[in-house]
């Protein structure tokens, strides 16, 4: 079952069109990274994939159902949550939770009991090395450890596939507080949680990422779609251009990926 | 710091320990008072064989005062953790949300317009209780309807439209003020200071009512409201009914602080100081922060109502004096050591 599809969907807000005319059709463990600039709608693409914004036109279907379904009761909402993980860009978390209470947060929806909810929690902590983390205060983080605490929340949420057959993650720039070697283990977590078949949506800013790890790249610009490809059919100097209005330079990689440099 | 598995490990022990501290400070109550109560006297009043005397005294006077001070204390303290919990704020406190300033005004209109008639009883409350109780209400309502709109309620809005809506009905109370004679005055500002002297088993009967369902329910949504602290859009993704969460909140908190302020009077910090305290001790997991901080604003109340009776005896202080007395000082020592716990914003 496709986690995701998304037929000519329009969003309007405030008489503004925010995004326009958006299609894509995501198959299970297929990784797609939105790019481009500040307010072309990839943060809105992934609130009205998560139906915290309404879409005006169009239609989205969510794991198999229409996504008017998965909000019609308290149990529907409830099982989607099972389905459908989402990290958001910031988050607002200021109580005193301990590093391990808030990845279980991630198993509410689920009704496995505390031994196995206890198991998984400890699983996705070492998968995102925050083991060392275990009893400290979560507001007392750095922001990069509070950033994989919160990624551990969400792929808790939808670590099992006796859980939910199609699962679904959406991740809003996951990648921003990590440092180089963190980003790279985040990168390679999410490949291997895409191999067991969930689907993956990510706002990324890092081209160079995007390129390495993401199967289809979708190029966003002013609300509109530009591009959805393989990177290396999309990774092109005059597409970036136009989207960043950046110069850059596209280099051969040792791993047939393209690579992205700044000129001066 | 304690971690989650100690507590949970430990928490039918924690749990019964805080009913145990609930029954002794009940207990203690009985005994302390402008007259003296020995402990035999209490131990035969128990057992069914007290003289006439202390009869009146423990099973007349003080018993449905101590329990009055139970149910209000275990209220305004539960409440307050949920709408800290509710607005994501630890230092929120049910009377943001305008039921307090809604309720004095109701009583103080009582007081000052309808004073011929104030003496008459509604199912056994006075026509002031009734008066809090419909300020309360109504303030709430209002609040709520403000801050709900098309795509549901906003918990900012609230905030706002509830201290709007505490200087309207603060201007109101001061109108009932002004125009009011001494006597009316009086009995305004001793309405404001808290007291529990009324308390009598038809009022017991009323905040039953309106305590066990609360304390029934509240506790029911401590996951919800765990997924809560993380973010409203946050908790929808983990499955949470938001909106609905929401109202129940409101709901429970303005039926339950209505009622206490009803028969008790604006009784301040319980609601505040309690929860958070005891998220100091075992963090700020809505699983055992609701009970526990039931059962410490229930003993904490009973014992402030204690002290508020022996300390100037035979005459007494308002309760709600001693809560701030007491809560004041805690409070601001708290703020000087959050960091330690973990308390940031």
């Amino acid at each position: 079952m496709t986690p995701l599809s998304l037929s000519h969907v329009s969003v309007q807000q405030h008489k503004t069109e925010i995004l326009q005319d958006i299609s894509l059709e995501l198959k299970p463990g297929e990784i797609v990274a939105i790019i481009g600039p500040n307010g072309a709608g990839k943060t809105s693409l992934l609130n009205t994939i998560s139906a915290e914004v309404p879409a005006n036109q169009g239609e989205i279907n969510l794991c198999g159902q229409p996504l008017e379904h998965w909000q019609k009761s308290a149990a529907n909402k409830r099982a989607l949550a099972r389905h459908l993980a989402v990290l958001p860009q910031f988050s607002l978390l200021n109580f005193p939770y301990l590093v391990e209470e808030v990845v279980a947060l991630g198993r509410i929806p689920h009704s496995t009991g505390a031994r196995l909810d206890n198991d998984i929690v400890a699983q996705a902590m070492a998968a995102l090395d925050i083991n060392h983390l275990k009893g400290r205060i979560y507001t007392q983080l750095s922001g990069g450890e509070k950033q994989r605490s919160q990624l551990a929340r969400v792929m808790v949420q939808i670590w099992r596939q006796e859980d939910a057959a199609t699962r679904l993650l959406l991740l809003d720039e996951p990648l921003t507080a990590l440092d180089l070697g963190h980003q790279q283990l985040l990168m390679q977590n999410l490949k291997h949680f895409a191999q067991q078949g969930v689907g993956i949506v990510m706002v990324l800013h890092d081209i160079n990422m995007a390129a390495n790890y993401a199967d289809r790249i979708l190029a966003l610009a002013k609300g509109r779609c530009q591009a959805l490809a393989t990177p290396e059919q999309v990774l092109s100097v005059e597409l970036l251009q136009t989207l960043f209005d950046a110069r850059v330079k596209i280099l051969p990689n040792p791993n047939n990926k393209p690579t992205v440099v700044l000129c001066e | 710091m304690n971690t989650t598995r100690d507590i949970a490990k430990h928490w039918p022990l924690i749990l019964s320990a805080v009913i145990l501290l609930v029954f002794l400070s009940l207990l203690c109550s009985l005994l302390f008072g402008a007259s003296d109560i020995k402990v035999s006297q209490l131990f035969s009043w128990i057992l069914g064989q007290g003289d006439p005397q202390s009869n009146l005294i423990i099973g007349q006077l003080r018993l449905p005062r101590a329990l009055l001070a139970a149910f209000v204390g275990a209220i305004l303290a539960c409440c307050g953790a949920v709408t800290q919990g509710l607005f994501r704020n630890p230092l929120a406190d049910p009377s943001l949300i305008g039921v307090t300033a809604g309720a004095t005004a109701g009583a103080s209109l009582v007081i000052v317009l309808l004073a011929q008639i104030q003496h008459l009883e509604i199912l056994g409350l006075s026509l002031v209780s009734f008066g809090a109780f419909i300020g309360g209400l109504l303030a709430v309502l209002f609040v709520y309807r403000v801050a709900t709109g098309s795509s549901g309620t906003s918990v900012a809005t609230m905030l706002l439209a509830g201290i709007g809506v505490s200087f309207l009905a603060g201007s109101l109370s001061s109108v009932f003020e002004l125009i009011g004679d001494n006597h009316m005055l009086r009995q305004i500002s001793l309405w404001r200071m808290g007291g529990l002297e009324a308390a009598d088993y038809s009022h017991i009967a009323i905040i039953a009512c309106v305590a066990l369902p609360i304390l029934w329910i509240l506790p029911r949504h401590h996951a919800a409201l765990n997924a809560l602290l993380l973010g409203e859009s946050e908790a929808r993704h983990l499955g949470i009914d938001v909106h609905r969460l929401k109202t129940t909140i409101v709901l429970c908190v303005a039926a339950g602080i209505g009622v206490s302020v009803a028969l008790a009077g604006s009784i301040a910090f319980i609601g505040l100081v309690v929860p958070h305290i005891v998220r100091m001790l075992v963090g700020p997991n809505h699983r055992y922060l609701i009970p526990l901080s039931a059962g410490l604003g229930a003993a904490m109340l009973i014992i402030a109502d204690a002290f508020a009776r022996t300390i100037l005896a035979p005459a007494e202080l308002p309760v709600g004096l001693v809560t701030s007395f007491i809560g004041a000082p805690v409070f601001i020592s708290l703020l000087r050591s959050r960091h330690r716990y973990g308390m940031q914003n």
